[in-house]
């Protein structure tokens, strides 16, 4: 009986993780950064992602994250919850926070900023401090900031930093 | 281990997966309306037209098309790359169109992983009235059985100029998008 329960058990654990796809990373969830709102601008595009167009100033969007009874953000895994896609011409080219508005006071919260030191395709994990602090049904949401695109030397752009879009990843 | 112990665990493995597919968590989701008010538009601000073809997101511009990009929500219960081994989902724009039309629609990914993305067959749409076109998401490189479930799925197109250009009295729209198994 007990070499019946033993395998049983070992039965159901291989099961689990052969049915259940992703659950290394729990419940996955992803947007293309196309969701994303730009403050107080019109929304620029590069390559399957959102940018910034401009030789100057930084362009800052706001992306909202879906929130339910089962996935919302104080229900987030411990190691890196949140993951941005995208790609960067130059160090701190991409800023990220993960924030979020309050549900039944007014005002919200943001975690510390992160961004990228290397160049290329990258992803950036910024804290989900603001989110496990939070309530259930307050308003996730991230904040990120691109700066300016290099200069090609006559006035146009020659390269940009990206954000493609973003994982969240569910307990 | 023991042909006995191999049977048992098979007989066992079969059970926990019939227990664990009929479970709450992994309840089947076979489709996702999504609003357009969550797209972007390229350069410009998002518009909305007025009746009767309010309730959408619309260009009214008669002399500037409008390029539109909607982020398609994408989970372990529904994604582009749900359904059986080597099926994927399918996905359906809503709208009205006038004569200047909807053109360039496409079913399109970012990929997670890489820069870049690829899109599927463009389709183009007169109808001088409403709408519901099925993207391409099967043939060539940007199908979407091609990509990774991680990926990063959304539609494009472009809502072409209103008309008639004097006092435009018909628009392109886009009223919603579904994705479905």
């Amino acid at each position: 009986m007990i070499r019946s329960i033993s395998v049983f058990s070992l039965a159901a654990a291989v099961t689990v993780f052969a049915l259940a796809p992703g659950l290394a990373h729990g419940y996955r969830r992803s947007q293309a950064a196309f969701t994303c709102a730009p403050y107080n601008s019109d929304d620029q595009w590069g390559s399957y992602a959102i940018s910034n167009n401009a030789l100057s100033g930084t362009k800052v969007y706001a992306c909202g994250v879906d929130s339910d009874s089962q996935h919302h953000p104080n229900n987030v895994v411990s190691t890196q919850p949140i993951a941005i896609r995208g790609s960067a011409y130059m160090a701190e080219g991409i800023y990220a926070q993960a924030c979020v508005s309050y549900s039944s006071i007014v005002g919200g919260a943001c975690g510390g900023v992160t961004a990228n030191l290397t160049v290329g395709s990258l992803t950036l994990f910024p804290s989900a401090s603001a989110w496990t602090s939070a309530s259930s049904s307050d308003i996730p949401h991230l904040i990120v900031a691109l700066a300016g695109c290099r200069s090609n030397g006559t006035g146009s752009c020659l390269a940009w930093n990206l954000v493609r879009g973003y994982h969240v990843d569910y307990n | 281990m023991t042909r006995y112990s191999a049977a048992t665990f098979g007989v066992c493995f079969l059970t926990s997966a019939l227990l664990f597919s009929a479970s709450p968590s992994g309840a089947v989701v076979t489709w996702r309306n999504m609003s357009p008010f969550y797209c972007s538009i390229s350069s410009r601000d998002q518009q909305w037209p007025p009746s009767p073809y309010d309730y959408a997101i619309g260009n009214l511009s008669p002399t500037t098309d409008m390029a539109v990009a909607c982020s398609i929500t994408s989970d372990q219960d529904l994604n582009h790359r749900s359904g059986s081994s080597g099926v994927h989902s399918r996905t359906t724009i809503l709208g009205s169109a006038n004569v200047n039309g909807v053109t360039n629609a496409c079913a399109c990914v970012s990929y997670s992983a890489a820069m870049g993305g690829s899109c599927g067959n463009q389709t183009s749409i007169y109808s001088a009235s409403a709408y519901s076109a099925e993207l391409d998401t099967s043939a060539g490189s940007g199908s979407w059985a091609y990509t990774s479930v991680n990926d990063f799925p959304y539609v494009y197109m472009v809502l072409k100029r209103c008309s008639p250009s004097a006092g435009c009295t018909s628009y392109n729209t886009l009223r919603g998008y579904k994705l479905y198994m």
